[in-house]
């Protein structure tokens, strides 16, 4: 294992199987936990996914036709938050860190989030968090979000995973995904703060997918104080991760029933496969 | 009720928290809430108090105070964090579903 000054970055994805990187991703979050992980930096996309967040009514989020006809998957993840659109367009990001005791939601959407704008600044963008946990952008055209985070924590331990479009297919996104009627009721929502944009679109120049990854990995090196490693998923983290894929994110009433999930927590337990 | 109508009622109500959206569904048989479910995109650590709030409301009295007790109580006990809603605004989506099943005054 590497040492805890050390920043562990992971480059390890599944874009045809959004529910086995959903999968993983809940595996290092209890790795980390369970101090089986030190700070993780994992880097993923997926081809053509809508994630839930883990409240969320699939039926409510999603247009079911659309989604069938365009082949996109639908999975929830662990964390709250609303349903965001993925394909290979959108790179995703996750940071799964041992921090302070106390630090509370500041600590998620304070600190750790200011990893990411930092790394869009490094890469000469001027970026702000907006509304929490939104990513926003300075354009020609006004500021745009360009990133949607979510997060978790517990006792000293925190996850943030987020969003950056790069060079999404905007028109599917909007077509699959439903905007509830009270959100667009609330003008200044619907009006300014969830105007999305692509990174690429908005300035008008072409950013490499390596270049951003090579931004982020810098920045969260820099706000942590560690030095970044790139690493191969652990096997404690593939065998978990295995378990959480059959006993919950394969299945239906986790994806699209909103059951809660302790619900499957037996299930992952009893195989020992 | 409608007399001869069903005991049966549904409520729907989604209310827009300075930041999230808290959508409730509420049963309501007899004036007991027989099921509930609270769904949206906001965000609320532990996350899982979610679900033992459910399970708290159900077999309670379809009443406003009854329902701001339990959701005050267990808000305090289980140390809830909730990023850009409040406790609030929880009581006000429940409340506002039962009120839309026609089940209190």
């Amino acid at each position: 294992m590497l040492e805890q000054r050390e920043l562990r970055v992971l480059i390890y994805e599944s874009p045809d199987d959004p529910y086995k990187s959903l999968a993983f991703e809940e595996a290092m979050w209890r790795a980390l936990r369970s101090n089986l992980i030190p700070d993780t930096l994992r880097i993923w996309r997926h081809r053509n996914a809508v994630i839930l967040g883990y409240f969320q009514l699939a039926e409510e989020e999603v247009n079911f036709e659309r989604a069938k006809e365009k082949g996109i998957d639908i999975v929830r993840r662990f964390t709250g938050g609303g349903a965001v659109y993925h394909d290979l367009g959108c790179l995703v990001w996750s940071i799964a860190v041992k921090g302070p005791k106390n630090g509370g939601t500041k600590f998620l959407y304070g600190d750790l989030l200011s990893g990411f704008v930092e790394a869009l600044r490094i890469l000469g963008v001027n970026a702000y968090i907006e509304n929490v946990n939104d990513v926003v952008i300075d354009t020609p055209a006004g500021r745009r979000k360009v990133s949607g985070t979510a997060a978790t924590l517990a006792e000293n331990y925190y996850l943030l995973h987020g969003t950056l479009l790069v060079e999404t297919d905007l028109e599917i996104l909007s077509s699959v995904l439903k905007v509830s009627r009270a959100k667009l009721a609330d003008k200044k929502i619907s009006e300014v703060k969830y105007r999305v944009a692509n990174l690429n679109d908005a300035l008008g120049k072409r950013f490499h997918m390596s270049d951003i990854i090579d931004a982020i990995i810098k920045a969260y090196s820099k706000i942590l104080g560690k030095r970044a490693v790139i690493d191969l998923p652990s096997r404690e983290e593939l065998n978990l991760a295995r378990k959480l894929y059959n006993a919950k994110y394969s299945k239906p009433e986790w994806n699209l029933l909103r059951f809660p999930s302790k619900y499957f927590e037996e299930d992952i337990n009893r195989d020992s496969k | 009720m409608v007399e001869g109508g069903s005991p049966l009622r549904i409520g729907i109500y989604e209310h827009k928290a300075p930041k999230g959206l808290i959508r409730v569904t509420v049963k309501v048989v007899d004036g007991v809430i027989e099921d509930i479910r609270i769904a949206g995109d906001f965000f609320i650590y532990p996350e899982d108090f979610v679900y033992e709030l459910e399970q708290k409301l159900r077999g309670l009295k379809a009443e406003p105070a009854a329902i701001g007790r339990v959701v005050e109580d267990l808000f305090r006990s289980e140390h809830v964090e909730s990023v850009g809603s409040s406790v609030d605004d929880f009581k006000t989506a429940i409340v506002s579903a039962v009120k839309e099943a026609g089940e209190v005054c």
